[in-house]
């Protein structure tokens, strides 16, 4: 007998339509336990299949064979009630056969009592099925015979299951459990009965490979799959053939599988672990949100799952190579690029599908030097509704973690962050999967976090922190570094939020596509099956398509809309309501839809004028889904999009009148703008949003248009503002006789063009003593105008190392344009001449002004004053002016004060001295050798630049 | 040393060179003992400033020529300091507040009734009052003219205004009637090339009297830019070649290359082209109108014909009054050069057929 596991195949893509706590549904509790033990493989595995239990696992109602306590009340035209044969079909021939033959058949069949439990669980296959389902006398055409007895081992195939799925019962299949992690025992109730009618279905034969045994029981069939004693492995190569449409290569699928198997076991090791207390009230909580659809149907499986099948593996792929360090066992498979990485010419192409791993390279499914993943979290992002947040779940759950999820909802300020943060991936022992004596062991924790867009900044530092590896850990003076030893999902819906900016650049992203839609409408159409909600797939598709593939939106509104038993109409989801978004497009996707023609659309052919009128084409439609694309976006940057890309577009009139018609349109727009934002007159907003309505109807083609992101004008903005700072500057420093002439308005239409002239006439570059007298006037005037302006050049070196002098402030910014070459640039020998002078100048300046200051305040002894020199740039020409300590040294610095003679500086410090004046010259004619300069720049307190100590002084 | 501009402005009414008579009523005015508010208009470069001065310097003395820079500063609602300049003399200030952008309402009150409680003390028998100078008043926002409106009445004891700008039109007229209006025209272009000329027989340089009717024809007869374009003529090419052309402003000549780009080609790639030189244009703070004066004139010298000239001189003024009610001058620019080239090629391509046939 092979050794057959309650083994579900992965394959098993019925939906989990788990609904084990809605009072309606008769509730039965499952064997899990003890399968092995029994043996009644095949046949447990079926009734576990179809959620029911079997005699010897304890069951909780056994539906009694005979007619008068049978609970539910017989309908004789059903045939599989009628209560007569309920081991219908399986001869004891033919059971005796399938004993003789070399695989034998499950020992379940053998004896008599396993033959009743056997056909109790039959029964109890539709225990709940009223009395009055009215099944009309449906001919069942036997699929086979029972010519040929097979002669493999066998056991149920769990698409008997699917088999016995009937179209439109009103109470669908007994809720089924996932092979997931709870369980109950709550008695089952029996149905009040529900009067519907509906028609059995004819079951299908589930598959033509294996052999199967037709069961006949009042023309009804059973089939028996029966499985060779490599079944599994004949599943794998199977399940590797099938989803070949998706997944290329058939290696990487195979690998797959078995990763799948895996994992699946784990779970079942999980699963028979009692459940321990903390799951308990989460249970509880969930009650309530089963109503919910989105709840109710919320996948639990990884075979349920919708999104992305390339995103789900690659997340998977991700969570399983930390197996290495959580569980430490060798992960089973780590790099799925492994063997296809490696180009054997440099011209070659990788081999390998990104696709099929959501487009993720392999750099992310290589290890660090602690055999953690080289990203320590992954990052999902995608609009609302794909599945993320289910996606993260079960695969965690999958893989043997248990998802610890915080989202907006929590408190997310830093210090509860860290803590829960801590507490569940800091350094924790290595988790023990089989404690002796049943206990459950605490499954690693996988921290999920949801949302995280709209975390605070420090939180998501914080966790940049964690995942680089330096992050502190908050108690303990060690301040020791916390390592990372737990999966981290992170969860997003905008990933360009400038909060997570630096996050993006430490996590593995993984960017979800929209979802299938042919797979959504599937899973829609089953749900509906499931509510016994009527609906055509065609209907199911225009919602999906009108939510965008959002499924949590599609099942909400599907929700919202059926009735159960009632058939959906097609008007019922076309109402303007049904299912759609408020939701921003791109603004890539508008700028595209603007300037595009609907698709489908005709040509611009009068007589196809009423296809137009068919489905969004007809001009009104355009302008309403242009002028709703367009207020639910961002205004500002559609527009501006707009304006600068619709000379980009092809123009099809030659005279240009579209072009300056739509210029005129936005130059109309801009003088409502104008009202609005400035006079406030706010009733002109909604007018806004014509201008792309006018664009799309003026340029709008067929061709996919070619244009560019809209930067034209903030750069001009950046430039304008420049030089108006440039201009400010200039204003600053001006005497008020030149400010009060000079206006921001007509400095550079007017004045910077040619001064920049004036200011640089055609000087010869040598030295001074040789310019002609008329050179030298020039000089001076050139110079003396800088000055009055405030002007000067700075030295400066490109980064070619080439000397420049630059104007300060920048005029030649202001004064040269691009093309124009009458500009006049001053070499840069000339102009390095024309800075010395100024600064010259400059100083000469200063010391007259000083001189004529000391002079009007002559007289005052005690005075301090410090000659005021404004950045004395040269060494050479130091420039101080002595203060008048006492009147014998201001006389002589007065004599000197009209140059750069150095003189000696009798300062502040003068009046710390004695008081009497005969003492100052001789301590300053006594040390000549120690002369002191003082740089005083007027408003700062440290105006001494130079340390002094008291026995200079002395 | 200081500019030409600079250095030979009149400093009293006696010496202004053109306007006489207009000097010689506002001397009188001066004269007397009352003084009422007066806005001063004209187009720029026309002397409304040094009109401005001279008036001050007849009432109060050489004094008013000491200046200082005075800083003010004040506090916004919102609790944002700002800070405006301002150049005072003992007798007068001058504010520019349209320089504090949406706060000019604040700057006009604030300043006016700051100036109007220091009361001057009316010692030597000096006005009992302070001149206020506001220049660039159509600049003002509406907010801060209706705040003037008022502020003028009330504090008229204290002080007086001399409101400066180029056009009346955006003041409001309740401001216009509470002033005595004076407008400054421009100089003709004789009475530049003479003012050019003298200020040349004052440095000692001869200048040919050609070269002077061309500054002052290219100045646009605008006083300031001929003399400054008179100065950088000379610092480039003096000594005076024969046929000497007058410098001409970069920007000017880059408009000029602009216009004539529109006129060679029309078409979707070439606007294109022209709207990143309008953008260059602003971006270098060119004041708009100015841009679109001068293209408009570059336009209408190649312009082939009358009713075609006619065509677009009404649509420049449709664009340019568009380019005073809006926000943002490129796309007016933009739109007026769509319409010229759409207008002009469907003048050409009408003009060829019938040549065809």
């Amino acid at each position: 007998m092979p050794a057959v596991t309650k083994e579900d195949s992965p394959w098993d893509d019925w939906p989990d339509f788990s609904d084990e706590e809605t009072n309606d549904e008769p509730v039965v509790a499952r064997p899990v336990k003890k399968k092995n033990k029994t043996g009644a493989l095949g046949l447990d595995l079926f009734m576990t299949n179809m959620g029911i239990s079997s005699a010897a696992a304890a069951p909780p109602i056994p539906p009694r064979i005979s007619h008068s306590t049978t609970p539910v009340e017989r309908d004789p035209t059903v045939g599989l009630f009628s209560g007569d044969i309920y081991y219908p079909g399986l001869e004891e021939e033919s059971l005796e056969k399938m004993d003789k033959s070399e695989h034998s058949l499950a020992p379940a069949l053998e004896n008599g009592h396993k033959k009743s439990s056997v056909a109790r669980a039959l029964f109890s296959l539709r225990p709940t099925a009223p009395a009055d389902i009215a099944v009309p006398d449906v001919p069942v055409i036997p699929h086979r015979t029972m010519a040929n007895p097979p002669a493999i081992p066998e056991v149920f195939h769990q698409q008997l299951s699917e088999a016995f799925e009937p179209e439109s019962l009103p109470r669908a299949q007994p809720p089924q459990r996932p092979s997931g992690y709870r369980r109950e025992a709550s008695p089952a109730r029996p149905l009040p009965p529900t009067p519907v009618t509906s028609r059995l279905r004819v079951w299908r034969v589930a598959s033509k490979t294996l052999p199967q045994i037709p069961v006949l029981s009042g023309g009804t069939n059973f089939f028996l799959r029966l499985k060779p004693a490599n079944w599994r492995k004949e599943l794998v190569n199977e399940f590797a053939s099938t989803t070949a449409v998706t997944i290329t290569s058939h290696q990487s699928s195979r690998q797959f599988a078995n990763l799948l198997l895996a994992t699946r076991q784990q779970m079942e090791i999980d699963a028979e672990l009692p459940v321990d207390s903390v799951t308990g009230p989460v249970e509880s909580l969930q009650v309530e949100f089963k109503n919910m659809w989105v709840e109710k149907y919320r996948p639990e499986r990884y075979m349920d799952l919708l999104s992305d099948e390339g995103v789900n593996r690659c997340l998977l792929h991700w969570l399983k190579l930390w197996d290495a360090v959580v569980f430490k066992k060798e992960a089973a498979f780590l790099n799925p690029y492994k063997d296809y990485g490696k180009r054997k010419k440099r011209d070659d192409k990788p081999v390998y599908d990104r696709r099929k791993y959501g487009g993720v390279s392999d750099f992310c499914f290589t290890v660090d030097a602690d055999k953690r993943p080289r990203f320590k979290a992954a990052l999902l992002c995608g609009p609302p509704g794909l599945g993320k947040t289910s996606l993260a779940q079960v695969i965690a759950r999958h893989a043997g973690y248990e998802p610890m999820e915080i989202n907006a909802s929590d408190d997310r300020a830093l210090e509860v962050f860290r803590s829960r943060v801590e507490a569940t991936v800091m350094n924790g022992s290595v988790v023990n999967q089989f404690v002796e004596g049943g206990e459950r062991p605490d499954r690693p924790k996988c921290l999920i976090i949801d949302e995280i867009d709209g975390a605070p900044g420090n939180t998501v530092e914080y966790l940049v922190c964690l995942l680089k590896g330096e992050a502190k850990a908050t108690e303990g003076k060690k301040k020791k570094k916390i390592g990372l030893w737990r999966p981290i999902i992170c969860i997003c819906n905008d990933l360009y939020v400038p909060a997570l900016r630096t996050l993006r650049q430490c996590t593995m992203i993984l960017r979800f596509p929209s979802i299938n839609r042919e797979r959504l409408t599937g899973r829609l159409s089953d749900i509906c099956k499931h509510l016994a909600v009527q609906a055509d797939s065609a209907v199911l598709y225009t919602l999906c398509e009108k939510s965008d593939d959002d499924i949590r939106t599609c099942l909400n509104s599907l929700q919202f809309a059926s009735v159960p038993g009632k058939r959906l109409h097609m008007q019922d989801v076309a109402k303007a309501t049904m299912g759609c978004k408020d939701q921003r497009k791109q603004l890539l996707q508008i700028w595209e839809d603007i300037f595009r023609l609907p698709s489908g659309y005709k040509g611009s052919d009068t007589r196809t004028g009423p296809l137009h009128t068919k489905s969004g084409l007809s001009p009104s439609d355009r302008i309403g889904t242009i002028l709703e694309m367009v207020q639910l976006g961002e205004m500002e940057k559609i527009v501006n999009g707009l304006f600068e890309n619709y000379l980009l577009i092809h123009h099809k009139d030659p005279s240009l009148r579209t072009a300056h018609e739509c210029a005129d349109w936005r130059s109309y727009t801009d003088i409502m703008e104008r009202c609005v934002y400035e006079d406030q007159n706010w009733f002109l907003l909604g007018y806004l949003s014509f201008y792309p309505v006018a664009i799309h109807l003026l340029l709008a083609a067929l061709a996919t248009p070619r244009f560019t992101f809209p930067t034209a004008q903030y750069e001009t903005y950046k430039k304008t503002i420049a030089n108006q700072e440039i201009i400010k500057a200039l204003l600053k420093d001006l005497a008020p006789a030149l400010l009060r002439t000079s206006k921001s308005e007509n400095l550079p239409s007017e004045v910077i063009p040619f001064l920049t002239h004036i200011i640089q006439p055609p000087l010869k570059a040598v030295t001074t003593h040789l310019l002609s007298n008329a050179e030298r006037l020039d000089l001076k005037r050139v110079v003396h105008l800088m000055i009055s302006y405030g002007l000067s050049y700075q030295e400066e070196k490109t980064l070619t190392g080439i000397h420049t002098e630059k104007m300060e402030p920048q005029l030649d910014a202001i004064a040269s344009w691009h093309g124009v070459n009458t500009y006049p640039g001053m070499p840069t020998t000339v102009r390095a001449m024309v800075s010395k002078e100024v600064q010259q100048q400059r100083i000469n300046v200063n010391a007259r002004m000083e001189g004529t200051k000391s002079g009007g305040h002559d007289g005052e002894p005690a005075n301090m004053e410090v000659d005021i020199t404004q950045d004395a740039p040269a060494p050479a020409l130091p420039a101080g002016v002595a203060s008048k300590a006492n009147p014998s040294t201001t006389t002589r610095a007065q004599a000197n004060s009209n140059n750069t003679a150095k003189l000696q500086v009798w300062s502040v410090y003068d009046c710390y001295r004695k008081n009497s004046p005969a003492t100052a010259p001789k301590a300053g004619g006594s040390s000549k050798a120690r002369k002191i300069w003082f740089r005083y720049k007027e408003g700062y307190s440290n105006a001494v630049c130079r340390d002094i100590k008291v026995k200079d002084l002395l | 040393m200081s500019l030409w501009v600079d250095k030979y402005r009149p400093t009293d009414s006696s010496k202004l060179d053109y306007h006489k008579e207009d000097a010689a009523k506002l001397k009188n005015l001066a004269q007397s003992d009352d003084f009422p508010h007066m806005l001063v208009y004209g187009p720029p470069g026309a002397g409304k400033q040094t009109r401005i001065t001279c008036l001050l310097a007849d009432m109060f003395g050489t004094g008013v020529h000491r200046m200082r820079i005075h800083y003010i500063t004040f506090t916004t609602p919102s609790n944002k300091k700002m800070e405006i300049t301002t150049v005072a003399s003992s007798y007068h200030i001058e504010v520019n507040p349209s320089d504090s952008g949406i706060y000019d309402r604040l700057v006009v009150m604030e300043v006016l009734k700051s100036i109007a409680a220091l009361r001057q003390p009316d010692d030597a028998g000096k006005r009992p009052f302070k001149v206020v100078v506001l220049t660039e008043v159509d600049r003002l926002t509406r907010d801060a003219q209706q705040a003037l409106r008022r502020t003028m009445e009330k504090y008229s004891a204290s002080c007086r205004l001399i409101l400066c700008c180029n056009s009346i039109s955006k003041v409001i007229p309740a401001i216009r009637s509470r002033c005595l209006n004076i407008r400054v025209a421009a100089p003709t272009e004789e009475e530049i090339s003479r003012i050019v000329m003298n200020v040349f027989r004052e440095e000692r340089i001869t200048l040919p009297a050609d070269l002077a009717k061309k500054i002052a024809h290219q100045s646009n007869r605008n006083l300031r830019r001929a003399l400054l374009m008179a100065e950088a003529t000379k610092v480039k090419q003096y000594p005076f070649p024969a046929g000497a052309t007058p410098v001409i402003a970069d920007w000017e000549q880059y408009l000029d290359t602009t216009a004539r780009m529109i006129a060679e080609r029309q078409d979707a790639p070439r606007l294109l082209e022209i709207r990143s030189r309008l953008y260059e244009l602003l971006s270098h703070c060119i004041p708009a109108t100015l841009i679109m004066n001068g293209l408009v004139k570059k336009l209408l010298e190649n312009c082939p014909d009358n009713t075609l000239k006619a065509e677009i001189i009404s649509q420049a003024a449709i664009y340019e009054h568009r380019l005073q009610q809006g926000n943002k001058a490129i796309y007016h620019l933009e739109a007026f050069v769509a319409k010229f080239m759409s207008l002009y090629k469907r003048f050409i391509e009408e003009n060829t057929m019938d040549m065809d046939f």
